[in-house]
């Protein structure tokens, strides 16, 4: 619970310095000699709160040394003329603009594509259509085509979202579509990211149960009874699919690389929430740093993008506040 | 042959991509970034005004400022504290079959409450903000 306590003093300022300056706005109208002691407080509270969100924001090993920073503007557009290859009954042309990868000159470009969908067609459906019909050098990763295996996230107008369960008409705008790859993991090639980090953030957070019965576990017939209550205390949090668009909204760990995430930090509360866990203070240790949970500023983009409502932002809040109580408990 | 990824993370200028698709984190973020540098900028300033004769419009200009960068703070705090309180039902972005059938097993019933008090916390907060600018200003 160390970092629990070192974290303590951001978020009394945080709280603090507003009461503080309402009481001094209070005080000047009221009673004015009050200020002698609000104001010496005030410099306090903004001095704390400036080097500690400081030191959460601009963390030392944010950047690693050696690692490679490209610039991720479009540098060459191509505009495809061929005429659209399938044109079904009630079919629109769209305009779709992908921008892709290239690891050999480590910079983003964008082709122009004029596909014919209709109402029914997906981002996905699309992508398959300008590999098979347009461009059969296109990466992309995708499995299920129904929103259940997370494989295909992609940025769709700037937006995070699974490529199946995105509308093609309904994301056209006057422009076009734009797809493009996510930011918040590493790039391989074209619209595909490296989940290998991703994977390891998870694994961080030690995502099974742990009990301390390690016989009777094993034994067949042992049974966990829970109750309809006990179940929707975590039952959200375990509808993850691990598709990775939480990481790539969230701007935090766009900025610091180093800050775990929201899809580890919601599975530890995932599991802390399950009442047949048994590892319980051990495993708010594992996420209680500036790199756990003491990194997420609360933006919540990461629930909004969030294709299943696991909720990242109310489980990383959760686990904020289990820490603090078990602080105190322990302390 | 190792795999070899390409990192795109790590710069302040990521926090644009919020733009399009989460303008209220987005002002929240950066309000926070310039608060921060602000806010260390604000403390030495009213620190010297005890040691140096500085105007008063420069201590009022600070506390201004600092006032209105913490606009979105006292917001998402307030909206934070809420979600913990109800688990999420109140600003949180549950599945929603899950919310169905876990209301009645979760959801407090000052939820309404909960949901006005970020609201009523912003309001007396930008109350500050025009009585500040009346009282020193006007």
């Amino acid at each position: 619970m160390r970092e629990t306590i070192r974290n303590a003093p951001l978020y009394a300022a945080m709280i603090g310095v507003p009461v503080l300056m309402m009481a001094e706005l209070l005080s000047s109208l009221f009673y004015p000699p009050a200020s002698a002691i609000l104001v010496p407080l005030i410099i306090i509270g903004l001095f704390v709160f400036g080097f500690s969100a400081m030191r959460e924001v601009y963390p030392k090993h944010a950047i690693s040394i050696g690692t490679p920073y490209y610039f991720n503007g479009i540098t060459k557009t191509t505009v495809e003329k061929k005429e659209p290859s399938v044109m079904k009954k009630n079919a629109k042309e769209v305009k779709l603009k992908l921008v892709r990868f290239n690891p050999s000159s480590k910079r983003m470009e964008a082709n122009i594509y004029t596909i014919a969908v209709d109402r029914f067609t997906t981002v996905l459906d699309a992508l398959l259509h300008i590999k098979e019909k347009e461009d059969s050098t296109l990466s992309m990763r995708y499995s299920c085509r129904m929103g259940i295996c997370g494989s295909c996230g992609v940025v769709v107008n700037g937006k995070p979202c699974l490529a199946c369960e995105t509308n093609v008409l309904n994301s056209t705008g006057l422009s076009g579509i734009e797809v493009s790859p996510m930011h918040g993991n590493p790039l391989l090639k074209d619209l595909v990211n490296d989940f290998d980090d991703f994977f390891r953030r998870h694994i961080a957070v030690k995502p099974q149960l742990f009990r301390e019965d390690k016989v009777a576990q094993y034994v067949a017939d042992a049974e966990y009874p829970q109750t309809q209550k006990q179940v929707e205390a975590f039952l959200p949090y375990s509808y993850c699919i691990m598709c990775g668009l939480c990481l790539d909204a969230c701007p935090v760990v766009n900025t610091n690389p180093d800050f775990i995430g929201p899809q580890a930090l919601s599975q530890a509360q995932r599991y802390l929430a399950d009442s047949r866990d048994q590892l319980g203070t051990e495993r708010i240790k594992l996420v209680d740093s500036m790199e756990g949970i003491w990194g997420c500023e609360f933006a919540g983009s990461c629930s909004k993008v969030c294709p299943k409502g696991v909720d990242p932002a109310t489980a990383i809040q959760l686990l904020k506040s289990e820490a603090v109580d078990r602080a105190i408990k322990y302390k | 042959m190792d795999k070899q990824v390409y990192e795109l993370r790590g710069r302040q200028s990521n926090l644009s991509r919020l733009v399009h698709f989460d303008k209220e984190a987005y002002i929240h973020m950066l309000f926070y970034r310039a608060l921060i540098i602000l806010s260390v900028v604000a403390g030495a300033v009213f620190f010297a005004s005890y040691f140096f004769n500085l105007s008063t419009a420069v201590f009022r200009a600070f506390f201004m400022i600092i006032w209105v960068l913490f606009i979105p703070q006292v917001f998402e705090s307030a909206k934070g504290m809420s979600v913990i309180a109800t688990r999420g039902f109140v600003f949180g972005h549950l599945n929603k079959s899950y919310r169905s059938t876990a209301e009645k097993y979760l959801k407090p019933r000052a939820a309404p409450l909960f949901k006005a008090f970020p609201y009523a916390v912003l309001a007396a907060w930008l109350a500050g903000l025009v009585l500040l600018v009346l009282t020193w200003f006007i």
